[in-house]
């Protein structure tokens, strides 16, 4: 070999074990160490994130009050085709809305049940950090991912980014497609996505999400997850809950009692 | 240069200078419009008539922002008085969206709350 | 320099009016959608996105090409790319104002489109990609007319140029590596969370790309007598030939990751496309033509007695780009979206004023590009004639 290319490995390794010692100081709880790989799903309760647990045992079949109530309310327009389809809320087959779970041998009350559908408001969410124009973000003060509509440039950026299909967009001028116009709560225009916003409209004045005060089965609770005494917070103790496609690291605040 | 180039050249000049200051060449003044007029004495307003007809705009901006972006629903007034930041409350004395047509079609500049938001 | 554009033969005139009446039509049906919506697309709200995206990430790639005749003749001086470099940073503008056109008509209210510029959001990766596009098309706007218009006068390029002209080399990988992060960094989307997206983008752009610049030299001898010369030719050949073969190395890698390690939401994209999931399998026969004629030009082209022939190379640019636009405009985005976050299949079909928005735009870059290489021509040629 090469004695000047002997040299030059030499000087290498050295300078490479040199510069180990000085990282090994500088990080000193070392990437050297053994750390646990999962933090993702480690409770981290800072201020308020509001959250919802359905229980899905209690939901009825064929029922969809809650469905009617939040579109009704939001002036959300139905469209009878899929490809204008505008929801904020709806049902599905378990193997749709929980795709990841296993689906082998589940019991046929399981597997025939509807479950219910609707934006997860994660504590990580993929459509904020999508957004150029952060017209979708998280609220800092109670946790709600909600919309700035008059900013949304209809990118639709959020779509891709959501792994729950929870947005839409106005592909038509929404307006004509309102049954009854709710005069109190905004419409959208054409050319915006939306979503589910947890009715932060009615939070404000004191009311629970349409949703949940319009189910006659008391099958969704609402509240703070952070907060351990909350209702919430009891039910998560108490039965054993799944949220959608947890393994995506987008800590859903919407769970499930199966 | 040829004396028919040069026609050319002075004449489209001309027209040119013709067309682009005809607006000015008309007898007449500004077409009036009715100043509409709030239910309620502008004192009940968040500023005075002077500063809401020049910033009213602004106002609605910065409501808009800091209701949706920050949750803060309520607009104090310099002397105490409490507003919730919603266009329900300019209607409850302005009446309705005819109030600000009136001013914006005259100006031709066009408010687009109405696309979404539906006060009469 | 402008002024070489405005004189032509009829056949160049005839070629202008021809792109200006389809650009009419495309602006026409843009108009529609304006007023109507983007109903009038056939996006919905499973496959939210559609041909206009498959077209801006098809010609990210072709501008990001140009970068393989700009490196080897500006930082190694290989002088055979003397005559092409200027098409290729040429085909790169008109592409570039392409993609920005695509992306100006998918979105749904274009009159706020400033909003990324006004409300600036790094966590985003459309705020990068707006920003590095519209870099890469002030440089190459730049470099390009400046040393153009040296050479017209007879004198050598400014020197504060090259320096432009080495920013734009990074600058173009960066421009289709941002796209790829578009893709790739979605949860939840499996076709596209990989990896080897952005090599994979960057491999298809420099086969497509230089597939595109002969193609287009290639017309350019034929209509305007300008040639190129058989060596650059014969090395954008070579390099195309070992682009495609990385290409489809890249995507054996995606299959096997998905098919080895068995994981189902993997496996579906690539199911769906090549090979049909629950019985749909609306793109089947695309992807298998894209694989077919793909294989097909690569096989051409490593016979040097076909690479260097030029109907067979010819034949196998056309292949290469058909292949990867398929791939890559078509499969790529439409994969991505079925199934669907609710594993459900959603068919996708462009309808007609979608279609003539797409071909507009095209018509819009074309006009630009025949603009711009008549100019080029006009100014390689004067020194042709002098010489």
């Amino acid at each position: 070999m090469n004695e000047n290319r002997r040299e030059f490995i030499r000087k290498t390794g050295l300078g490479v074990l040199a510069g180990l010692g000085v990282a090994s100081g500088i990080f000193h709880k070392s990437s050297f160490e053994t750390v646990l790989a999962s933090t993702e799903h480690e409770d981290e309760a800072k201020g308020t994130r509001l959250g919802m647990v359905i229980d899905t045992r209690k939901c009825k079949e064929g029922c969809t009050k809650c469905i009617d109530a939040c579109h009704e309310v939001h002036n959300v327009p139905q469209f009878d085709n899929s490809k204008d389809e505008i929801k904020w809320i709806w049902k599905d087959p378990y193997k749709n809305v929980f795709p990841g779970e296993s689906e082998q041998f589940l019991s046929e009350e399981t597997k025939n049940r509807s479950y219910l559908a609707l934006c997860n408001h994660c504590d990580k969410p993929p459509c904020v950090r999508a957004c150029p124009t952060k017209a979708t973000f998280k609220r800092g003060w109670d946790g709600i991912v909600t919309m700035d509509y008059h900013r949304c440039i209809g990118c639709r950026f959020c779509m891709a980014a959501c792994p729950y299909g929870a947005r839409s967009f106005n592909w038509r001028d929404p307006r004509p497609a309102i049954d009854k116009i709710n005069q109190a709560y905004p419409t959208r225009e054409r050319g915006v996505v939306e979503k589910c916003n947890f009715c932060s409209e009615r939070l404000s004045q004191g009311l629970k999400p349409a949703c949940v005060a319009e189910c006659p089965e008391g099958a969704l609770t609402f509240g703070d997850l952070n907060d351990p005494h909350s209702e919430v917070r009891d039910l998560l103790k108490n039965n054993h809950t799944l949220q959608r496609k947890s393994e995506l690291g987008t800590r859903p605040s919407v769970f499930y009692i199966i | 240069m040829k004396i028919k180039e040069q026609i050319l050249i002075f004449g489209g000049l001309a027209l040119f200078f013709f067309v682009v200051t005809y607006a000015f060449w008309q007898e007449g003044e500004a077409k009036k419009i009715r100043t509409p007029v709030a239910k309620s004495s502008s004192e009940h307003c968040i500023e005075s008539r002077e500063y809401m007809r020049e910033n009213h705009m602004l106002v609605l901006d910065d409501w808009r922002k800091s209701s949706v972006r920050k949750g803060d629903r309520i607009h104090v007034t310099p002397d105490g008085r409490e507003f919730e930041k919603s266009l329900k409350t300019c209607f409850e004395c302005h009446g309705s969206r005819g109030f600000c047509v009136n001013c914006h079609s005259y100006a031709s500049a066009r408010p687009n709350c109405f696309g979404c938001h539906q006060e009469m | 320099m402008i002024e070489k554009a405005l004189t032509g033969d009829r056949r160049y005139w005839g070629w202008i009016v021809l792109l200006l009446v389809i650009i009419s039509a495309g602006v026409y049906s843009y108009l529609n959608q304006l007023t109507t919506g983007l109903t009038l697309t056939g996006m919905g709200r499973d496959v939210s996105w559609g041909v206009y995206i498959a077209q801006f990430t098809f010609l990210v790639g072709v501008a990001a090409s140009a970068v393989m005749v700009v490196l080897p003749y500006y930082l190694h001086d290989y002088k055979a790319f003397g005559k092409i470099v200027i098409i290729g940073e040429f085909l790169a503008i008109a592409a570039t104002i392409m993609c920005i056109l695509f992306i100006v008509v998918d979105v749904g209210r274009p009159d706020r489109i400033l909003n990324v510029m006004l409300y600036p959001t790094p966590n985003s990766m459309l705020f990068w990609d707006a920003t590095v596009l519209n870099g890469y098309l002030l440089l190459n706007i730049v470099s390009g007319w400046t040393v153009l218009g040296a050479e017209r006068k007879g004198v050598p390029p400014p020197k504060w140029v090259k320096p432009v002209i080495f920013l734009s080399i990074p600058w173009a990988f960066s421009i289709h590596t941002v796209t790829a992060f578009l893709y790739a960094g979605l949860p939840g989307r499996h076709l596209w969370l990989t990896a080897v997206l952005a090599p994979r983008f960057l491999a298809s752009a420099f086969a497509a790309g230089p597939a595109i610049l002969i193609l287009v030299s290639y017309i350019l001898k034929k209509t305007a007598g300008f040639d190129a010369g058989k060596e650059a030719i014969n090395k954008l050949s070579v390099i195309m030939t070992y682009a495609a073969i990385l290409n489809f190395f890249l995507l054996g890698m995606e299959f096997f990751t998905a098919f080895y390690s068995n994981i189902p939401g993997h496996m579906h994209g690539l199911q769906y496309l090549f090979f049909g999931l629950h019985g749909e399998g609306q793109l089947v026969p695309w992807m298998w033509l894209s694989m077919i004629v793909g294989l097909g030009s690569v096989l051409v082209l490593l016979i040097p007695k076909l690479r260097t022939s030029m109907p067979w190379l010819i034949a196998a640019c056309i292949g290469i780009v058909s292949s990867i636009w398929i791939d890559k405009g078509v499969g790529l985005i439409i994969g991505g979206f079925v199934p669907t976050p609710l594993e459900k299949i959603v068919g996708y079909m462009p309808n007609i004023n979608e279609i003539l928005i797409t071909i507009g735009v095209w018509s819009i870059g074309i006009l630009i590009l025949t603009v711009l290489l008549k100019i080029a021509v006009a100014v390689k040629m004067q020194d042709q004639l002098k010489a």
